[in-house]
């Protein structure tokens, strides 16, 4: 991030204020559009890791079974990566276009390398720690839920086992959304990163989570619907291996499509690059979102816009008297 | 930051309204469903409960009869609710929408009946499929029923969300200070202070007892070292309390020589 606070021309002075849960979204998409073809160069980069982790997919057992295990873990670490990076660079460029500068998606994507690798650890630390909280939480409701009813194959047992975990581990991970943005915006280390997210979670949590969810199911939406309208015409298309528009739909949401090569038809193929399109160009829809909530948090919290407008007076002298 | 749409009136007067974008649209669109939904829900319920003789003696038509029951509900809704309501479903309502003519005028019942059939058009091939794409690739964020019907959705007058803890005269900072008890006056020049300077002054002197204790101080500081320096203030200096006195003494003085 070059500077906290300056836009590049007076054109682009943003103005900021807090913003309701609408207005958010709007911007958001607003944002997106303004700045559509940096946004999805930086996003394409994702595709691209996506594309050669599907394509490992298709190696089949010549390789040999540990070479191909090897090969695996290689990719998936390689495409954890891509997406931590495709983020943090989201997260920069949306910044950009917040305080009014233009994106050089060139520059945006050599930005911080030191600061990248703090999200990377700190992410695969957060990844760890909710799949332990997981883990443990389901392990301690079973024994609730069991010791409740002398056995789990009660209504409130499963109930337990689903919800509570899944609430224990939202409500830690919840604390971590502005983690990304509070080390590449304001430079923080992993462990100040951290503390700053909670610190601007605290006495908003509600709101917060519920406009997360509200930005990741738009994004989520808006993906379901497109893969909908492509498998249409999919459906009526005539092509070997397609099934009914339902099956369709449920292969390309859950990604259930044909890993053998010997099953691959053209139709699974355009499933596949369809697919790929469309998670290219959700993606930034709820990287951008967040960091607008983030900026918005800090505007409400901590009267980030006053700092800006009194910055930005004395920029103005500064230059005038210069 | 958001989309702003200019529209002249024949009097040649501009108007300008703020944009309805996809994400109010959706949620608003989703209340709406959600609505329908129960509704249609409701009516399956009491068919299948109460009126069940129905079926015996309609027979076949039974069936179109609830069909157009459907498209009444599905299309009457909005229609209803958009002529009545000056352009505002429930949902468009909750999230402060309102649909409205290209030239700023109220629509009418055609306007609606049109907007609202081709909105099955928008909803093709799939959960308004045809529609976001529309939206999507439309400069002001129209669907296909709102070019049919030259219609478009805006934001109603931003309510301005409140970030002054309850006070209820929002923009008005509250001071208690009496010009006997200023620190500053030997050295305090408000014909310095622009007009810029003060909003901001304001800005934060409304808003200051919702921050942190430390934020305030920085803030405090942000704003008033330039100032001071100008002025050539020296010594031990409270920020706050010096923002304070500005305010005050350039009110007072803004307010004596009538320039508002």
């Amino acid at each position: 991030m070059r500077n906290d606070l300056h836009p590049d021309t007076k054109d682009d002075l943003p103005n900021l204020r807090a913003m309701g849960l609408g207005e958010l979204l709007d911007t958001t998409f607003s944002l997106y559009r303004k700045h559509f073809r940096s946004f999805l160069g930086i996003s394409a980069v994702y595709c691209i890791a996506l594309l050669t982790l599907i394509s490992t997919f298709f190696l089949d057992g010549s390789v040999g079974i540990g070479m191909l295990r090897v090969i695996w873990s290689l990719m998936i670490g390689g495409f954890w990566s891509a997406a931590i990076f495709v983020i943090s660079r989201l997260v920069l460029a949306s910044a950009e276009a917040y305080l009014g500068r233009r994106i050089r998606v060139g520059s945006v994507l050599r930005q911080g390398g030191h600061r990248f690798l703090r999200c990377w650890v700190g992410s695969l630390l957060f990844g760890v720690l909710a799949v332990i909280l997981m883990f443990l939480s389901v392990l301690l409701f079973v024994g609730i839920s069991g010791s409740f009813s002398g056995n789990t194959n009660n209504f409130m047992g499963p109930l337990f086992i689903v919800l509570i975990p899944i609430l224990v581990t939202g409500t830690s991970v919840a604390y971590w959304c502005f983690f990304t943005a509070a080390i590449l915006v304001e430079g923080k280390s992993m462990t100040d990163g951290l503390r700053r997210s909670s610190e601007l979670i605290q006495g908003n949590w509600w709101r917060i989570v519920g406009t997360v969810l509200a930005i990741f199911l738009l994004s989520f939406v808006i993906g379901f619907i497109l893969r909908g309208t492509f498998a249409f015409p999919l459906t009526f298309s005539g092509l070997r291996g397609v099934g009914d528009f339902l099956q369709n739909l449920q292969w390309m949401v859950l990604w259930e499509l044909p890993t053998k090569r010997t099953e691959l038809y053209l139709s699974h193929v355009l499933m596949y690059l369809i697919n790929l399109g469309i998670d290219t160009f959700t993606f930034p829809i709820w990287v951008i979102g967040d960091t607008l909530l983030y900026f918005n948090q800090r505007i409400r919290k901590e009267g980030f816009d006053i700092e800006v407008m009194a910055t930005r007076q004395q920029e103005g002298k500064d230059a005038r008297t210069t | 930051m958001n989309d702003l749409l200019s529209v002249e009136t024949p009097e040649q007067i501009d108007i300008n309204f703020q944009q309805a974008g996809i994400g109010s649209r959706f949620y608003a669109a989703l209340i709406d469903t959600l609505l329908l939904a129960l509704i249609s829900f409701f009516g399956y319920y009491v068919n299948r409960n109460f009126i069940l003789e129905l079926g015996d003696v309609l027979g076949n038509w039974l069936g179109a009869l609830g069909g157009v029951v459907v498209f009444a509900l599905f299309w009457g809704y909005y229609m209803v609710f958009e002529v009545t309501t000056n352009g505002q479903s429930l949902g468009k309502r909750a999230l402060g929408l309102r649909v409205i003519k290209e030239g700023g005028y109220p629509i009418t019942f055609a306007d609606s009946a049109i907007r609202n059939l081709v909105r099955i058009v928008d909803f093709l091939p799939f959960c308004y499929g045809v529609g976001l794409v529309s939206m999507l690739i439309n400069r002001n964020w129209r669907r296909l029923g709102d070019l049919a019907a030259g219609t478009l959705v805006i934001k109603t007058a931003r309510t301005d969300l409140s970030l002054t803890s309850g006070n209820s005269q929002a923009n008005t900072p509250s001071i208690n200070l009496s010009p006997q008890g200023f620190l500053y006056t030997a050295w305090i020049q408000p014909a310095l202070v622009t007009e810029t300077e003060m909003g901001v002054i304001r800005e934060y002197l409304v808003r200051r007892k919702t921050l942190p204790g430390y934020r305030r101080s920085e803030l405090a500081s942000t704003i008033a070292r330039p100032i001071v320096k100008k002025m050539g203030g020296t010594g031990s200096i409270s920020y706050d309390r010096f923002l304070e006195e500005i305010y005050v003494l350039k009110t007072s003085e803004t307010s004596r020589t009538g320039d508002v």
